[in-house]
């Protein structure tokens, strides 16, 4: 690798690097871990899975919107949203998520949603 | 800030067990260490945004549940360099599963067509700019198992002993690797950078 090379990959993986986490990085990371050890999901896979299991029954702001409240209520925000949704191949979907979920009216979605067992327990029924 | 002593690593060990026992003090003492050792390989991998986040938080809580199978024959540093690592390498598999369903597809090969655009803007500034995006696309076309091994030598100027340790694979793969990667780069940015 030449030496002129070599230095704009490191200029440019420097920056990258130089890109902190978002202020509050700490407390999300708690928080997280938090439901860790409430034995909530956490990780992606945990999620997809959930997720997956929700398929057959949910239109796509309801399903959007029980990983909202699956994820837990202090992460509930559409970025994180979309960081599911992605995870689920949704990306398409993203930019109408907002838009899903105040046309279907979040407060009543959400209290229908929330009774439903699976979100919180294994294996619950459909 | 701890280092790599052996009584640092006492106290590293003694903080993550802590942390797995539900001491969240210890948690936030772990995070708040680390957490520019763990943005430093997730964005290097990602780029930042939300996923970076994502996988920084993953990573943390990783750690904590790895603490078990950690024997301490490397430093906690390096320990959870490897799980941010795997955890990138994992987004980015992730990330290249969705995207064989959403791209639309009209280059073959976006990345050498856009480097090999010659419409670079005239004054010093912008030209500055420019070829700080093309050099970062073509960081960003090389795959996960090339860029993680770029990351560590280049970036964090890890030894190859050290980034064959982190990554989990034989010191040779990360030379052959490594001198893959960087071949195709110099292929990629020598118009670019002899512009």
């Amino acid at each position: 690798m030449s030496e002129p090379l070599e230095k704009e990959v490191r200029a440019a993986l420097e920056q990258l690097r130089d890109t902190q986490f978002a202020d509050g990085f700490e407390a999300r990371a708690v928080a997280r871990w938090q439901r860790e050890l409430g034995g909530r999901p956490t990780t992606m896979a945990q999620i997809e899975r959930r997720a997956r299991q929700f398929v057959p029954v949910a239109l796509a702001a309801s399903l959007l919107l029980a990983l909202y409240t699956a994820y837990g209520d202090d992460r509930a925000s559409a970025t994180n949203l979309s960081i599911v949704a992605r995870a689920l191949g949704w990306q398409r979907v993203e930019p109408s998520i907002d838009r899903a979920i105040d046309a279907a009216g979040y407060e009543s979605l959400y209290a229908t949603l929330y009774e439903l067992p699976q979100l919180n327990t294994d294996g619950g029924a459909r | 800030m701890f280092s790599d002593g052996p009584v640092e690593n006492a106290a590293e060990h003694r903080l993550v067990r802590l942390a797995a026992a539900g001491d969240e003090r210890a948690f936030r003492e772990i995070v708040r260490t680390y957490q520019a050792t763990v943005a430093g390989v997730v964005t290097a991998m990602l780029g930042p945004g939300d996923d970076a986040d994502d996988v920084g938080q993953e990573t943390f809580i990783k750690l904590v549940r790895a603490m078990p199978s950690f024997r301490g024959d490397a430093s906690l540093r390096t320990f959870i360099t490897r799980i941010a690592m795997n955890a990138s390498l994992d987004m980015l598999a992730r990330r290249k599963r969705e995207l064989r369903f959403v791209r639309l597809g009209s280059d073959d090969d976006p990345v050498s067509a856009s480097l090999a655009d010659d419409s670079v803007a005239g004054d010093t500034e912008q030209e500055h700019a420019e070829r700080a995006r093309q050099v970062q696309q073509a960081i960003d076309s090389l795959d996960g198992k090339h860029r993680a091994v770029v990351v560590l030598r280049v970036l964090e100027e890890r030894s190859t002993n050290e980034a064959a340790q982190i990554l989990g694979v034989p010191p040779g793969t990360v030379m052959s690797r490594l001198t893959r990667a960087l071949r195709k780069l110099d292929v990629l940015l020598r118009p670019v950078i002899d512009r």
